[in-house]
């Protein structure tokens, strides 16, 4: 007795690489909903700055990011999310200098009397990701139910 | 939280001879570090914690940063405590009161400098991964 497969193999990667591609897009969004509320919301220009991206590959690749690349006019975002040792807050001083206002930079000539502290991170990257994990492999396993391949793995 | 960060603090300060306890003098705060501390110095603190209770097991996820800054025109003395840190930390066993520790690794170690300050401010930042589950 002989048995026939047929294994459309072409379908089949197109299909999943269509689902992986939804699923993917699908997280990051989740992700981006969750870094909004989570980002610090001071002078709300970095609440404005995180967006979702596609990656280089056509499928799946899909990505939350602050300030966005090449732009290097723009670079706190980075210094939000780890916190950091900086002279550029006037706001602190421990020897009681020229001081400017919150949210204010200030120039690195008028640094005479301030010193250096360290500010706090407050975190919006990582806590949206770490948050949505679970929602986002369930967003994987659900596309994949849909096309009907089975948890079976 | 505070059973955790207490067992990291005990960690860090168990050995006054340890290389990371002597790089640092002792200095290591939690959150922040006070206005007038002294370089150079490491901070940890909590990014997230994701609480999980599966069939009656109650574990949590907390990814834990480890900030260290110094003061240096040299990057070496940065990266030394970086190595420290390490050393100490990487799959170290804690002892976490009502908790049974089960992981400590490390995650990802990123690159904190400002150089606008002379002399210029080297440090890194580095994650680590816990997970301890609820002692029954």
């Amino acid at each position: 007795m002989s048995v026939d497969i047929k294994w459309n193999d072409k379908e089949l990667i197109k299909n999943v690489a269509k689902i992986t591609d939804i699923a993917t897009k699908k997280g990051a969004e989740q992700v981006l909903k969750s870094a909004k509320r989570h980002v610090s919301k001071d002078t709300r220009t970095l609440v404005g700055e995180i967006k979702v991206k596609r990656g280089k590959f056509n499928s799946g690749d899909w990505y939350v990011e602050a300030q966005g690349s090449n732009d290097y006019t723009k670079y706190y975002a980075i210094f939000v999310e780890l916190g950091h040792y900086s002279s550029l807050w006037g706001t602190y001083s421990r020897k009681g200098g020229a001081v400017g206002k919150k949210g204010q930079a200030i120039k690195a000539r008028s640094l005479k009397g301030i010193s250096p502290v360290h500010i706090p991170k407050r975190p919006y990257l990582r806590p949206a990701l770490n948050e949505n994990k679970r929602k986002i492999m369930r967003s994987f396993t659900n596309a994949l139910d849909k096309m009907g391949v089975k948890e079976n793995w | 939280m505070n059973a955790l960060f207490t067992a990291i603090y005990n960690k860090l300060i168990l050995n006054t001879a340890d290389d990371l306890y002597v790089a640092v003098g002792g200095r290591f705060y939690l959150n922040h570090a006070p206005q007038n501390a002294t370089l150079p110095f490491c901070i940890f603190s909590s990014i997230s914690s994701i609480h999980e209770i599966d069939f009656g097991e109650e574990r949590e996820y907390t990814l834990i940063q480890f900030d260290i800054f110094s003061e240096n025109n040299s990057a070496d003395e940065a990266g030394d405590i970086l190595g420290y840190l390490k050393t100490l930390m990487d799959d170290c066993t804690l002892t976490v009161t009502g908790w049974r520790h089960i992981t400590f690794s490390r995650g990802n170690v990123y690159p904190n400098n400002d150089f606008s300050i002379v002399p210029p401010v080297h440090g890194y930042s580095v994650e680590y991964n816990v997970m301890i589950e609820k002692t029954k």
